[in-house]
């Protein structure tokens, strides 16, 4: 029975890990080597598309946590195999074995960084299709587009300043914009669904001196994920719970919710916010279902 | 034929509908091998299943099962303990977290889905024409 409970231990050791790799289609390759997903697929083959892809990474991740562990072990004992070295020489071979060890590790250690993909797949966008399978006929097409790589990079640079402070401290910040993931699809009640998340950074560099003269530098981050949800749900299975006055502009925790119908349907457009302050986050995946969530409760069944 | 009971989906409640294997002996719903949680040994299988196709002369259906609604209500704790941080499966399917997942969700919420699917105006055909244009693709950008 494959549904239960499993501590999901990778199960691939070092050398097939590296194997793994190889034996993916040139489309998953490509996926890792551009840190991209875009298409159209159901969201069964995004699944089917997406495990080995997955299975690979969470492989990768096991086995660099093994060659870390290799490398600080190996280090520590080539180093003090130094300190014996003068007493007794022939320990030499086994330092430079340990060496040996250690080099060999790290090159395995690059080449699996190398290939790393961010948990941004394995933990929100996987889980998310998961979900929308779910809520969608199974021939339904989601289109995905996501963005896995490095975030503050030149590619999404907005401004940059920094203070004019002759002296210190001295502060430059620099803004990014970074829209990350766009899902659109249709759900089995037949309301269109889109999401639209995009970064906000503030990247604070501050270079103080302390009282000492020593100089010190920093990097402060501030990350707001920006949530565009656009849900149109069909008038023949839904109208609103209150006027459409009511539906719209700054409701309790911080949604801004337009509205706009057209003959088949009623839209909803609602944004919402969060903040995080570490720059490696991966999104909260009940907050975006809140967000569609609060679209749902301004729903009743048409009668 | 018995149809699986369990409910599937999240914002809009929907039987899974897929063949039944199992009756839960707990909530006594019809589960499908997919939404099957927890069941008793093999052994213990055979018995069951012999006995109540005898029985019933018909079906062979296993009675000694936890459906997956079931088994996350009485696992909350264990199963909290593996998602608090959200999901770390490497798993396609985890139906465990789904339904964890949205069970607390509904709980810390106070949502309430749609759990109408039999209705009409629930089965979707196809409807024609996507969103209108609007303003939504306009940057927001107002740090
Ligand atoms: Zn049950
Ligand atoms: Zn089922």
């Amino acid at each position: 029975m494959s549904n239960k409970i499993k501590g999901d231990k990778p199960t691939a050791g070092l050398f097939k890990t590296l194997g793994m790799l190889s034996e993916l289609t040139p489309e998953q390759q490509a996926l890792i080597k551009k840190l991209r997903i875009e298409g159209t697929h159901t969201a069964e083959e995004w699944l089917e598309l997406l495990q080995e892809i997955v299975l690979y990474d969470t492989n990768n991740d096991a086995a660099r946590k093994k060659l870390t562990n290799t490398m600080t072990l190996t280090g520590i004992l080539a180093f003090i195999s130094l300190f014996i070295i003068g007493g007794f020489p022939p320990i030499l071979f086994l330092t430079l074995l340990l060496l040996l060890v250690l080099i060999v590790a790290a090159v395995l250690y690059y080449r699996l960084k190398g290939s790393d993909l961010p948990n941004l797949l394995r933990f929100y966008i996987f889980p998310l299709i998961n979900v929308l399978k779910e809520e969608s006929q199974a021939q339904a097409p989601l289109t995905i587009h996501a963005y896995l790589g490095k975030k503050v990079s030149e590619e999404f640079l907005v401004k940059e300043e920094a203070n004019s402070n002759r002296g210190y401290p001295k502060v430059r910040t620099s803004h990014y914009e970074v829209p990350f993931l766009f899902v659109d699809t249709r759900l089995s009640d037949g309301s269109l669904l889109s999401i639209e998340m995009r970064d906000l950074i503030r990247k604070r560099r501050i270079t103080k001196r302390n009282p000492r003269g020593k100089i010190k530098t920093k990097t402060k981050y501030k990350i707001k994920v920006n949530y565009e949800v656009r849900i149109g749900f069909p008038k023949k299975t839904y109208e609103l719970t209150s006027t459409q006055a009511e539906l719209v502009g700054n409701v309790a925790d911080k949604a801004k919710v337009k509205f706009k119908e057209n003959e088949k349907r009623n839209i909803l457009n609602i944004r919402k916010r969060q903040i995080y302050t570490n720059i490696s986050y991966v999104p909260d995946i009940t907050f975006l279902l809140s967000v569609i969530a609060d679209g749902y409760e301004k729903m009743r069944q048409s009668a | 034929m018995k149809r699986c009971q369990i409910k599937t989906g999240f914002f809009v409640l929907k039987e899974c509908g897929a063949i039944a294997t199992a009756r839960c002996r707990s909530c006594k719903k019809y589960v499908c091998e997919a939404h099957i949680a927890e069941q008793g040994k093999p052994q213990d299988d055979m018995a069951v299943l012999t006995n109540t196709t005898t029985e019933t002369g018909t079906s062979s259906l296993r009675k000694d099962v936890l459906c997956i609604e079931c088994y996350t209500k009485m696992n909350k704790e264990k199963l909290s303990e593996k998602y608090h941080k959200g999901y770390r499966s490497s798993t396609t399917n985890d139906i465990f977290w789904y339904f964890y997942m949205r069970d607390s969700f509904y709980r810390n919420h106070h949502y309430q889905p749609f759990d109408d699917y039999d209705t009409d105006s629930f089965n979707t055909t196809s409807y024609g024409s996507d969103f209108d244009d609007d303003d939504g693709s306009a940057s927001f950008y107002d740090s």
